[in-house]
């Protein structure tokens, strides 16, 4: 009798350890996650870096803890506005030609000035957010767009970016050797465009949209912000439908 | 199938902790814009509810096919694992072991931190990598972080099986 209680015990022990074996795995699972972030960090500030704008930009974004919309670089003659410049609704839009959902936000953007630009009711504002780290050919696809409209205007500007936003298969797939042709295709002098990739002229400029992204409480793309009369204005987080952007448009338009 | 009539309150309680939480995962990255909006006094009701609405439409453009069936199947085992619980302490007055919560826990946590666009920096688990300077990480794991959100929604699984042994089990006294 003794015999069988001892046994009976020694199985309820083994049952107990066995459960309570779950709260370690489960912490070691969590530990071991952040241990190897944390690792690959610290990995990654001794490593070599491909260029110095990597950095700034690893180091920039933990250190802006909270965006401040009020911190987006107002909307000038200097930026890339497709619509009407005096439009009582902007749509400002950092994005990274290489993530796919903001392929995605391209089309629904597209589809809302579709609907609204023809009136001059919304202009679309266009700045640069290439995530570096997920994306390395995104900062030399935003210095193409760029180089693009310094050559060709506006129009050109934006007819390069919705060819490169069409035939991009995403995530960091596209061949660079494809930005050349995209030029050809909308019409610019490929000669001068390729002189222009490479001269480092648009860097700054790129690094500027990627750092007031950053300001901003951008921490992924598509990233923007809409901006209205009469509204505070409102971050947009995301590839979101048409149907959520039409409802902001229309809210604000109630308004104005 | 009659047990399952006779606790039907529980499948309901399932069915919308599982909408509750899927609502939330989706709606969590535009917190921001959603409380801007509905604190404006001067937007109705009705524009406030369908903004919310048509956000929910994300799911569709925000998430990649695999993202999207992750966060659904994981939003329903939260809800299938709340509602179990629930059963537990109420029905069969049964204590659960720390084992059975730690796991329905850690799935939970491990499944919400891998919800999202993990391409684009919208995943929690991309905010925290960027946030410790490893988002490195990504580029390495084939999924580009997915992987978390599939080990939550198996460690769930587990726990919704861990749960469901419990309420199948008699309740006997054990010589």
């Amino acid at each position: 009798m003794d015999e069988q209680s001892d046994q009976t015990e020694k199985v309820t022990k083994a049952k107990q350890i066995d459960s309570s074996l779950f709260i370690p795995i489960a912490i070691v699972i969590a530990g071991g996650l952040i241990a190897g972030s944390v690792y690959l960090s610290l990995g990654n500030t001794s490593a070599p870096q491909p260029t110095l704008t990597n950095i700034q930009a690893q180091q920039v974004a933990p250190a802006q803890p909270a965006g401040d919309l009020g911190s987006m670089k107002p909307v000038t003659a200097d930026d890339h506005i497709r619509g009407n410049p005096d439009a009582p609704i902007k749509i400002v839009e950092y994005t990274d030609p290489e993530c796919p959902f903001c392929k995605r936000f391209h089309e629904t953007m597209v589809q809302v000035m579709d609907e609204y630009g023809k009136d001059g009711k919304v202009a679309w504002v266009y700045r640069h957010f290439p995530l570096d780290q997920l994306h390395s050919k995104a900062r030399t696809e935003s210095v193409a767009i760029e180089c693009a409209g310094d050559q060709g205007g506006t129009e050109s500007f934006w007819k390069y970016a919705d060819r490169l936003y069409e035939i991009t298969p995403s995530n960091n797939k596209l061949d660079l050797a494809e930005l050349p042709n995209i030029a050809k295709y909308v019409g610019l002098d490929v000669q001068k465009f390729n002189t222009c990739l490479t001269s480092g002229k648009f860097d700054a400029h790129v690094e500027g949209d990627v750092q007031n992204a950053i300001a901003t409480g951008g921490r992924g793309t598509p990233w923007s912000i809409f901006v209205a009369p009469n509204t505070p204005a409102l971050p947009i987080n995301g590839a979101q439908p048409f149907e959520a952007v039409k409802q902001l448009i229309e809210t604000a338009l109630k308004k104005s | 199938m009659t047990f399952a009539l006779r606790n039907y309150s529980y499948i309901v309680l399932a069915l919308l902790m599982g909408l509750l939480v899927l609502g939330t995962v989706i709606l969590f990255p535009n917190r921001t814009l959603l409380a801007t909006v509905f604190a404006d006094s001067t937007v109705s009701l009705t524009d406030k509810l369908y903004l919310l609405w048509s956000l929910l439409g994300s799911l569709a453009t925000n998430f990649t096919a695999l993202s999207a069936v992750t966060t659904i199947i994981t939003s329903f085992l939260v809800g299938t694992n709340i509602s179990l619980i629930a059963y537990l302490y109420t029905r069969q007055k049964t204590r659960l072991s720390t084992g059975g919560i730690a796991v329905s826990s850690v799935g939970t946590f491990l499944a919400m931190f891998g919800v999202g666009c993990a391409a684009c920096g919208s995943l929690v688990f991309t905010a925290f990598l960027s946030s410790v300077g490893g988002i490195s990480l990504l580029t390495i794991l084939p999924l580009q972080g997915q992987e978390i959100g599939i080990l939550g929604a198996l460690i769930l699984s587990y726990a919704t099986y861990y749960l469901l042994q419990k309420i199948t089990k008699p309740l006997v006294c054990k010589i």
